[in-house]
């Protein structure tokens, strides 16, 4: 029994003594996708374990206590006391104005720490002086402000340098270099300048209804109980409206950006080895091909089909074994080489090798190498040892519709595989399904290719012009000419360039040129109820100013959903953040002029009535809130509840103010409140106007769309930079496969020029043949890249961003340009020995 | 049993019998009728050789002997089993056990050496001395200096040694050899064909040879003449 067991393996084994001779293809198409795969796994583990090691430094405590508005009260202050070491920071955003001529104020996130900050993990800066003599009170009356670097970089400051904020001036004592509870500054409006709590009371900016955040960070003892701790204070102070976190809480946003980023970057490495997948096919059947006088032999002395395929797959399970561990090494190192990178961003990575994704990395590998080497097995269990007595040639057995459904079965196994690991099932899902569709359409795309060759080569009339065109036609009409690796490897490496190209060609558009046209110039934040008049006049002297639009507003935390407590409601993913942290919420007697109420009525303007909601119909669908239903919010330590009386259809796109709750008047009106309001005014006169209101009204924090865009910007072209190298790899896959399938065809090429030389063809006809044929496969293969990309991208755009495609020409031009310089460059090379070759030698060997 | 030694074989039992046996494969042209009314009767230990003009059926024949083809017709049974409606498989563990078979073109395994491509059908049937016997049948056929060669290390009378080994080693009951000198120069392929009666006689093989060379022809007890699909002369019939 042991013995027939091990046969099979024993046989492999003399196999596999040639080594990897003739798997290269395979072995470098594996590598390839599963060292993408595996790479951005280990990243992404790797920043997720940095935020964990650092949780405490992140959270800036064991616990934190965040309040809106307000600072805690002296009881719940004492409350927050007793749970061990407190450190209070202050936050809000600010203008900051530098004491230079014609500098324009910038807006920073103002943090004003206390003496003991920070609890946990250290500041670097760029002077080594204690924080608070930095921060002190100056001789000549200015305070010691530190500006992150990216302040300085962006407003032209350097140490030394003064800046206005509010009714004070301060000296940039040093520069921060990192900050320990503060992941990435690229979430953040503006760059942090950190100053003295008693600096920022001097600043005058605190005032009733400032948008201000209070956050009390815990150090508690080893053993103490931090989720009891939590409840317990929320017992205490039913009321209060803090939000708890936790360390589980810490980095939480960073923490879904580096997912989601990964779930399309997973993709996009699921697509290179998807491609190589066609090498791996290609490989396996040459490698089987060459071996099947081999297994008709095998079979002639008895051996079953079960041992034939038993061997083979024990030799391509090795070979697939072999490139799995160099790509897991490749993969498992990623976040070694991208440590240093990554710092520069303020992704800490915590170094080590991650499993999880190694292992899933490898479970897609050998998934994909068995399903693509499953065609040629079954076929090689097949084959049929007669011919060994017949045939010059022997070919591998044919396909039945058994092994059919086979390989439908591996693919769905593959396919469910990749769903079931992915956190985004319906993102993974539609991929499933489009690569199964792209697939199909290229392979559809090879077979009219080769009918029609077949048929116009026939119909082509003979002449001087024609013999080359001919020619290539008769090559790629041929049923063994391999048109279907070749546009299959020319055309998925491309679609999934395009889409990508275009998705971000597309998104950088619109936030480069549509979106400024139809956002509002200015956001300005924090306007107290007495300056409002005197801000809509400054703003509107401002020559072009246009579509003043302002609303009052407070921040409020929902707190319960028809009575359900928002800790028991589990979210949909993108709706979060709803309930994560606190919503600026308003109130209006009539619909906002931009409002689209799809239901319900909006109330009269008169109402006075118990408060009701206008409620945003995406949230209102994500959570299954209907008409009626009602929601509490807690505000200002006092919790308000409102019936939902219509939903209205928001288009967050437009940049222009709008809110998820929209209450009725009364209740609220009392509350101390501030404005939010936008305008519009022709570019050149941003500044000016930043100035005006800077020095009028230095609590304003003026928020230049433009700024903010540009933030968003340059994330954007951090996480491009880190998907267009993915998608390189699926570039490199195409072009691995299509080497493979020019390479394959080599001896044949050559054979096949001898014999042309040998009736009388010259070098240049031959070569211009080969012109025709890859120049032909090239474009088509590109053509309907571009078509299928195109709508990828544009199905993408659509229901994921409700973003317009833009069809950008310079991108469509150069995927054909890039299409038809490789599979010239590759063509040529495979076929430039066959126009060297000389007849004679072949002939002799005939 | 020794080597060397005849096996008792019953002669009630015919090592080959074909019952009405034909053949037709489809092709392009429509269906081809290759081998047609075929009875043939052949005793254990008998050497019959195959002859005929080349499209007379004689490989077609040998495949249906070897369960390397069905036929269309008839029935066909080797040592008293029928084979006939045998699945693939069946026929594999049955050419395992009954069938050696020497090609014209040798087909030795190229990524195996000599020992271990005589070793593969003795492996194959789970024989725990395999490689001793394979050892043994090499140095039957005057290859023991040659047991860890390639076949590309190899003349080319010796790679039919190897053949030769390779099917004589497992002690098939039936041998089929296909022109088995027909890649040979004339010296090497009667040194081979002297090997091959030797060989199958020690361990009591039926042999059965197709050959275009009527010298050898005459070295089997019983001659089958092939033309167009039929066996159209028998020595065996002639004789009686």
């Amino acid at each position: 029994m042991t013995r027939s067991v091990l046969l099979p393996f024993r046989l492999a084994a003399r196999e596999l003594r040639a080594g990897t001779h003739g798997f290269r293809l395979f072995i470098a198409c594996l590598v390839l996708g599963v060292a993408a795969i595996a790479g951005i796994g280990s990243i992404s583990a790797a920043a997720i374990n940095g935020i964990a090691a650092n949780a405490k430094a992140i959270l800036g405590g064991d616990m934190e206590v965040r309040l809106t508005h307000r600072a805690a009260t002296p009881d719940e202050l004492a409350a927050i006391q007793r749970l061990g070491q407190i450190s209070h920071v202050i936050e809000m955003r600010a203008m900051a104005k530098p004491t230079s001529d014609g500098a324009l104020p910038v807006l920073v996130e103002l943090k004003g720490a206390d003496d003991v900050y920070p609890l946990y993990g250290a500041l670097t800066l760029t002077d080594r002086k204690p924080l608070a003599e930095l921060l002190a009170r100056q001789p000549d009356g200015t305070y010691g402000a530190l500006a992150h670097r990216v302040l300085l970089q962006r407003a032209g400051l350097k140490v030394g340098d003064r800046v206005g904020v509010g009714n004070t001036e301060f000296l940039i004592t040093a520069a921060i270099e990192r900050e320990p509870d503060s992941t990435t500054q690229v979430f953040a409006f503006g760059p942090r300048l950190l100053i003295s709590q008693e600096a920022l009371d001097a600043t005058g900016l605190v005032q009733p209804g400032s948008l201000v955040y209070h956050s009390y960070r815990i150090k508690m003892p080893p053993q103490a109980d931090r989720a009891a701790a939590a409840t317990a204070l929320n017992a205490a102070f039913p009321n209060a409206g803090w939000r708890i976190r936790q360390l589980e809480d810490a980095g939480a946003r960073t923490r879904n950006f580096l997912e989601n980023t990964r779930a399309y970057l997973d993709l996009i490495g699921l697509s290179a080895l998807l491609i190589g997948g066609l090498g791996i096919a290609n490989a396996v059947r040459a490698h089987l091909e060459g071996k099947a006088r081999t297994i008709a032999m095998l079979k002639c002395v008895g051996a079953t089909s079960g041992q034939i395929a038993s061997v083979n797959l024990i030799t391509i399970g090795v070979m697939a074994a072999i490139a799995i561990i160099i790509a897991l090494a490749i993969g498992g190192a990623a976040p070694f080489v991208f440590k240093a990178s990554l710092a520069q961003m303020d992704v800490d990575l915590a170094t080590g090798i991650y499993w999880q994704p190694l292992l899933q990395a490898a479970a897609f590998g050998a998934l994909t190498a068995f399903a693509f080497s499953l065609p040629s097995l079954l076929r090689a269990r097949r084959t049929k040892p007669a011919q060994l007595f017949r045939a010059a040639a022997v070919e591998l057995g044919t396909v039945n519709r058994k092994d059919v459904i086979a390989v439908g079965a591996a693919g769905l196994a593959l396919a469910v595989v990749v769903i079931a690991a992915a956190e985004n099932k319906l993102l993974a899902g539609a991929f499933a399904l489009a690569a199964i569709a792209t697939l199909a359409a290229f392979r559809g795309l090879a077979a009219l290719i080769q009918a029609a060759a077949h048929a116009g080569q026939r119909r082509l009339k003979p002449g001087r012009g024609a013999r080359a065109l001919r020619f290539a036609l008769a090559t790629l009409g041929r049923r063994s000419a391999p048109v279907a690796s070749i546009v299959l490897s020319i055309g998925l490496g491309l679609t999934v360039m395009i889409v990508v190209a275009l998705i971000q060609h597309s998104i950088l558009n619109d936030f480069a040129r549509s979106m400024p046209a139809r956002a509002p110039s200015f956001y300005f934040i924090d306007i107290q109820p007495n300056q409002v008049a005197g801000l809509q006049s400054t703003v509107m002297a401002t020559p072009g100013a246009d579509d003043f639009q302002r609303v009052p507003m407070l921040r409020g935390r929902i707190v319960r959903m028809n009575d359900v407590p928002v800790e028991r409601i589990t979210p949909p993913k993108d709706h979060e953040w709803i309930l994560r942290g606190d919503r600026g919420l308003t109130w209006s007697a009539a619909p906002p002029p931009n409002a689209n109420v799809v239901a319900g009525d909006w109330w009269p303007a008169d109402y006075k009535g118990d408060p009701l909601i206008s409620l945003d119909s995406g949230t209102a669908e994500a959570f299954g809130l209907k008409i009626g239903d009602t929601i509490a919010v807690n505000l200002l330590g006092r919790e308000v509840t409102g019936t939902i009386a219509n939903l209205r259809a928001v288009d967050w796109s437009t940049f222009s103010i709008n809110f998820v709750m929209v209450f009725s008047p009364g209740l609220m009106e009392s509350a101390p409140q501030t404005s939010i309001a936008t305008v519009r005014v022709p570019e050149d006169e941003e500044g000016a106007l930043m100035n005006r209101v800077a020095a009028q009204y230095p609590n304003i924090s003026a928020i230049r769309v433009k700024d903010a865009l540009a933030t968003a910007l340059d994330l954007l072209t951090q996480v491009g930079g880190a998907i267009r190298g993915t998608a390189l790899a699926t570039l490199g896959a195409g072009i691995l496969v299509l080497a493979g399938a020019v390479a394959a065809g080599r001896e044949k090429r050559i054979y096949e020029a001898v014999l042309l030389k040998m009736l009388g063809g010259r070098r240049r006809d031959i070569a211009l043949g080969y012109l025709w044929e890859f120049a032909l496969l090239a474009l088509v293969s590109a053509a309907l890249a571009i078509v299928i990309g195109s709508f990828g991208a544009w199905l993408f755009l659509t229901l994921n961003l409700e973003t317009e495609l833009v069809l950008a020409p310079t991108v469509l031009a150069g995927v054909l340009a890039i299409a038809l310089a490789l599979a010239l460059v590759l063509g040529f090379w495979g076929s430039w020995r066959a126009l060297g070759a000389k007849a004679a030698p072949f002939l002799r060997n005939e | 049993m020794n080597e060397g030694s005849i096996e008792c074989i019953s002669p009630a039992i015919p090592a080959i019998h074909l019952e009405n046996v034909s053949l037709t494969l489809a092709s392009e042209a429509g269906r081809v009728n290759i081998l047609q009314d075929i009875h043939l009767h052949i005793d254990g230990g008998e050497t019959v050789s195959l002859v005929g003009p080349s499209g007379s059926g004689k490989t077609s024949l040998l495949l249906l002997i070897a369960g390397l083809e069905q036929p269309t017709g008839g029935r066909i049974a080797l040592s008293g089993r029928e084979i006939t409606r045998m699945s693939e498989d069946d026929l594999a563990l049955l050419r395992r056990e009954q069938v050696g078979i020497v090609f014209q073109s040798f087909h030795l395994i190229p990524t195996m050496s000599a020992l271990e491509n005589v070793a593969v059908p003795l492996e194959l049937s789970g024989a725990p001395d395999a490689f001793a016997r394979a050892e043994a049948a090499l140095s039957a056929v005057g290859l023991a200096h040659r047991l860890s060669h390639y076949p590309s290390q190899l003349s080319g009378g010796e790679q039919q040694r190897v053949a030769l080994a390779r099917a004589l080693a497992p002690r098939p009951k039936i041998l089929l050899a296909d022109e088995p000198t027909g890649n040979l120069d004339l010296d090497t392929g009667a040194r081979i064909i002297d090997l091959m009666f030797e060989r199958a006689h020690a361990i009591g093989a039926t042999l059965l040879l197709i050959t275009h060379d009527p010298s050898l022809a005459a070295r089997c007890r019983r001659q089958l003449h092939m033309a167009d699909g039929h066996i159209v002369r028998d020595s065996a019939r002639v004789a009686a």
